[in-house]
């Protein structure tokens, strides 16, 4: 009788999750305004998930939505993640030095074809960016 | 043989009794069936809508194995398209919702198609304020944070 309410284990692994997500998110955004509200109702990993799904244009066209957004698709992870969602793509900057990336160019393709996502399916890497000095 | 039932009790109390292939979908509930047969399984975190709505899915998407092949016998192209109408019937509330009973009970191929359905509605959003105002995120860049953010990210024609 008493099991199944005892030990529900996932419930309570998600609240507790969400709740440690929260507390992170807020020191992460050093601001005191709540952070975006939708996705807001999601899970960190459920925004990771919904916004890896988007074409890498759209992403640069959102990140100034919040500061939530923005430091979810700047972030490694997320660009790792982006990654294992096998679609092909590019990224590399125009920064001189590399401290202060003037551009960053993503190329993407859209359609994850069967062959290709096997490629990259185990990789545990970021995107690899290539640095051109000027004048090199 | 007859199927085995399972009973999902939603967060109201409402009992729905699912076949249990049906609900094995859940990796979650597969694994709550196997450490507690012949027991009722409360999902409080889930209203009886979205429970419904979830059963609805899995009931389209189970996997008939014992030749009672006529209601499943549709072909992926079908299913595909069930399953874009089953999300796009679906408001924004609840979409979110849908996604986090998927997450909740790990039915990868729900949480794939609802992730889908937000971010084909991010995608289809003009701009950013329109993104803000669909998903009710508030904005909390500065202007100038904004602009600092559009110069560094212009994207090449």
């Amino acid at each position: 009788m008493d099991t199944v309410t005892t030990r529900s284990p996932a419930k309570r692994v998600v609240t507790h999750h969400q709740k440690e997500v929260y507390e992170s998110r807020d020191n992460d955004d050093g601001s005191d305004k709540s952070p975006g509200k939708l996705l807001h109702v999601l899970p960190y990993d459920m925004e990771v998930e919904t916004l890896t799904r988007l074409p890498g244009k759209s992403l640069m066209k959102f990140l100034c939505v919040c500061k939530t957004w923005y430091s979810l698709i700047r972030s490694q992870r997320f660009v790792a993640s982006y990654y294992a969602a096998s679609r092909f793509i590019v990224a590399f900057t125009n920064s001189a030095g590399g401290d202060d990336p003037k551009r960053l160019f993503i190329l993407s393709g859209e359609e994850a074809s069967s062959s290709s996502s096997s490629l990259v399916a185990n990789l545990d890497m970021t995107i690899p960016s290539v640095t051109l000095r000027h004048g090199a | 043989m007859s199927k085995k039932m399972i009973v999902l009790k939603s967060s109201e109390g409402v009992s729905f009794v699912v076949e249990e292939a049906v609900a094995r979908q859940s990796k979650i509930i597969s694994f709550l069936v196997e450490e507690f047969p012949d027991r009722e399984l409360p999902l409080t975190n889930m209203t009886s809508e979205i429970l419904r709505k979830t059963i609805e899915y899995c009931k389209k998407h189970v996997v008939e194995d014992d030749g009672g092949g006529d209601s499943s016998s549709s072909s992926s192209g079908d299913l595909k398209e069930w399953d874009v109408k089953f999300v796009a019937e679906i408001d924004q509330p609840r979409l979110m919702d849908l996604l986090m009973a998927a997450n909740y009970l790990d039915i990868p191929s729900l949480l794939d198609v609802t992730c889908q359905k937000v971010a084909d509605t991010i995608a289809a959003c003009n701009d950013e304020k329109e993104i803000r105002a669909t998903f009710n995120i508030e904005n909390d860049f500065t202007e100038e944070e904004v602009e600092a953010i559009r110069m560094e990210n212009q994207y090449p024609i």
